[in-house]
């Protein structure tokens, strides 16, 4: 209660209003650019902060990290190109739902459900700050692998028709995954001696491909095909039926983005992926999931917006920055002389209180943005197909391009790009691929430091408690993905003549 | 056995799911042999950098073959119905001219990337904004200038100049440095 109280003092500030106002403004936008990351986003207003005081600077690093978290989903829902990791998710039913000229119902879901999980990120981040902390730092090596293969459990719900393409599909992604230094020795792999590669592939190169430029060469191979469905320029947010069926979506979302949010290195994408496979498990209307979904937008955009808050956690208590977004923001303390960990409540309790005074406007903030920016963004995805597939290619050659301005990226976008276009032909499901390859190196470093801590004894993933909590429910979610399709077959065989079944 | 896989290779249907099986079959290949001349470092651990691509690997091929048999079977049972029913097969074929017109258009997009750093952003990105659109059906007239024009230079004041990213100038630095 004091923190409430000693926050809402710091609401009156003008300057951390117009700070949060900005930083919302800013993230937004640049989440909304394909491969321009958030933590690109932060690091560009870095050196703006220097001459800020300590407070608004802190809030407007934080408040940029809620607007390109939420920006990720609009080119994600209206062009089909993730803006960020954590958008991936956000993909299938958004993007379906604008086929269906449903793209402003939704951005407004969207932008519904990043403010419910981003308020109840906010709740979580101010009054469970300890306690999620300590969680946080109960997770060793065999609980962080567990975690990873909790991930990719959702692989079974996410694979479409054929759970044997979408095992392909994972693995192809975590091939991908393995590309540069070895978790352990350091030592460079499958680099072919390439510089460029020394680093791995950036999860966002895949994804812009996949998703995006196999989707224009889709349209470019079938111009017949391809319908252009004309939305009405104007953000719809859900009518009151909608609104009460997409609270369980959103909750599942907020529970999961909770959870996610605290654990350094979980990361968004983790947690949207999972609130989509849990929402469309406990959805009466699994059906409609992949086919456009509002429940399928909801889940995902609920959990990213609350990690946005709840990854502050492991920052402001111990001072680990879980993700670069994060590092950024440590960063931003750093410059003025602010070190996160245990004493900062004691020594700084002023910029803490006002972070959580400017991530409530940046919140409210994020809505009006929302509402001012997206007609636009509506009314470019409207125009002529010819026009807007040429400005969607040249707009993600420009975002990758900014990444680290390097052609060797564009390339590998490309690749990725031919490959999603053959997976596409070859009905290969795309989803797996990119958990594959954003899981990969989580599941992978965490396995082998594990075996390196037992003297390579298998029991310390049933030793340690987490680690057999999270293996255990991987294993009811395949288990019961497996079971559910089974059913669902033997029905459908039941329903269909004999004679057409082939 | 023998006539078990002759009667398989007479029967054998290129199916979508043939051609990703076989594709599966052999990236897990590749993987697997480039996995197994990974260099041995004297800090790895127990299972060492090759140790799990090299599991990635095999289960790949793995997967690949049992999509191979599956995708197979499937296509004999269908070709068996379709024999006792006289009914027409089911055609799983793929078309080559939609792949001529997805490569027409990827083609123009490397070129344009190629063109990116010798070019210059602003010149690329117009060209790119252009040439895409003719090639998707766009017609040939002022608008199509206006628009790609604008486009880039919209995009360019984005990255450019917003976002503070180092586009490359390509051949305008050149004109400068005349003037």
């Amino acid at each position: 209660m004091d923190t409430l109280i000693s926050s809402a003092l710091y609401l009156t500030d003008p300057w951390l209003l117009l700070a949060a106002l900005l930083g919302v403004t800013w993230g937004t936008l640049g989440g909304a650019l394909p491969g321009i990351s958030p933590s690109i986003t932060m690091a560009l207003l870095l050196p703006f902060t220097y001459t800020m005081d300590p407070s608004s600077a802190i809030v407007l690093l934080a408040s940029t990290y809620v607007g390109a978290e939420y920006g990720g989903s609009v080119p994600a829902i209206l062009i089909r190109t993730p803006g960020t990791n954590a958008a991936a998710a956000t993909v299938v039913d958004g993007y379906a739902m604008t086929q269906r000229g449903q793209g402003g119902l939704a951005l407004g879901i969207s932008l519904y459900s990043g403010f419910i999980g981003s308020l109840f990120g906010l709740f979580m981040l101010m009054v469970l700050s300890g306690p999620l902390s300590s969680v946080a730092l109960a997770f060793t090596p065999p609980a962080y692998f567990a975690l990873g293969v909790l991930g990719l459990s959702v692989i079974a719900t996410l694979s479409g028709d054929s759970l044997l393409k979408g095992f392909i599909a994972a693995l192809l992604g975590l091939m991908v995954a393995t590309i540069g230094p070895d978790p352990i020795s350091g030592s460079s792999r499958f680099t072919f001696s390439n510089p460029e590669l020394l680093s791995g592939v950036a999860p966002v190169l895949v994804m812009v491909g996949m998703f995006a430029l196999s989707e224009l060469l889709m349209q470019a191979a079938t111009p017949n095909q391809t319908v252009q469905v004309i939305t009405k320029p104007k953000i719809e947010f859900p009518d009151k039926p909608l609104a009460r069926r997409l609270i369980l979506p959103q909750s599942i979302g907020s529970v999961i983005g909770t959870f996610e949010g605290v654990m350094p290195g979980a990361g968004g994408t983790i947690a949207s992926f999972m609130s989509y496979n849990e929402a469309r498990r406990w959805s009466r209307r699994a059906d409609e999931y992949g086919h456009g979904s509002p429940e399928g937008v909801a889940a995902p955009e609920a959990a990213n917006n609350t990690v946005a808050e709840t990854a502050l956690v492991p920052l402001l208590a111990f001072g680990i920055p879980g993700s670069n977004s994060t590092a950024i923001l440590l960063g931003g303390f750093l410059i003025h002389g602010i070190v996160p960990g245990p004493m900062l409540l004691q020594r700084s309790s002023d910029i803490v209180h006002s972070l959580y005074a400017g991530l409530f406007v940046a919140i409210f903030a994020m809505m009006v943005v929302g509402i001012a920016l997206l007609p636009a963004c509506i009314w470019l995805v409207n125009r002529p197909r010819q026009y807007l597939s040429a400005f969607i290619f040249a707009l993600i050659v420009s975002g990758i391009y900014s990444i680290n301005t390097s052609m060797f990226d564009l390339g590998i976008m490309l690749c990725a790009g031919v490959i999603g276009f053959f997976m596409r032909v070859l009905k290969f499901p795309f989803l797996p691929v990119v958990l594959g390859l954003v899981l990969g190196y989580l599941v992978e470093s965490n396995f082998r430091r594990s075996l390196t801590l037992s003297g390579d004894d298998y029991s310390i993933f049933i030793d340690d408690r987490i680690s057999l909590t999270l293996l255990s429910l991987s294993l009811i979610f395949i288990l019961g993905s497996l079971a559910k399709r089974w059913f669902s077959k033997k029905t459908e065989c039941k329903n269909t003549p004999r004679l057409t079944r082939t | 056995m023998i006539s078990l896989i002759r009667q398989f290779a007479n029967q054998f249907e290129m199916s979508r799911d043939a051609i990703g099986a076989l594709g599966s079959i052999i990236v897990g290949l590749i993987y697997y042999l480039l996995a197994t001349q990974l260099r041995i470092s004297a800090l790895d651990d127990s299972l060492g950098a090759g140790g799990l691509p090299r599991i990635y690997g095999v289960l790949m091929m793995a997967l690949g073959v049992v999509l191979l048999v599956r995708s197979q079977h499937r296509s004999m049972l269908r070709h068996q119905h379709s024999v006792n029913n006289s009914e027409h097969t089911k055609d799983t074929s793929i078309g080559t001219r939609p792949f001529l017109r997805a490569g027409g258009f990827l083609l123009i997009g490397v070129v344009v990337v190629l063109a990116l750093e010798p070019l210059g952003y602003l010149l690329s990105i117009t060209l790119s904004l252009s040439t895409l659109s003719l090639y998707l059906g766009a017609r040939l007239n002022s608008l199509l200038i206006v628009v790609s024009v604008l486009g880039a230079i919209f995009l360019w004041v984005l990255f450019a100049l917003v976002l503070q990213v180092s586009m490359p100038i390509g051949v305008l630095d050149l004109l400068y440095r005349i003037k």
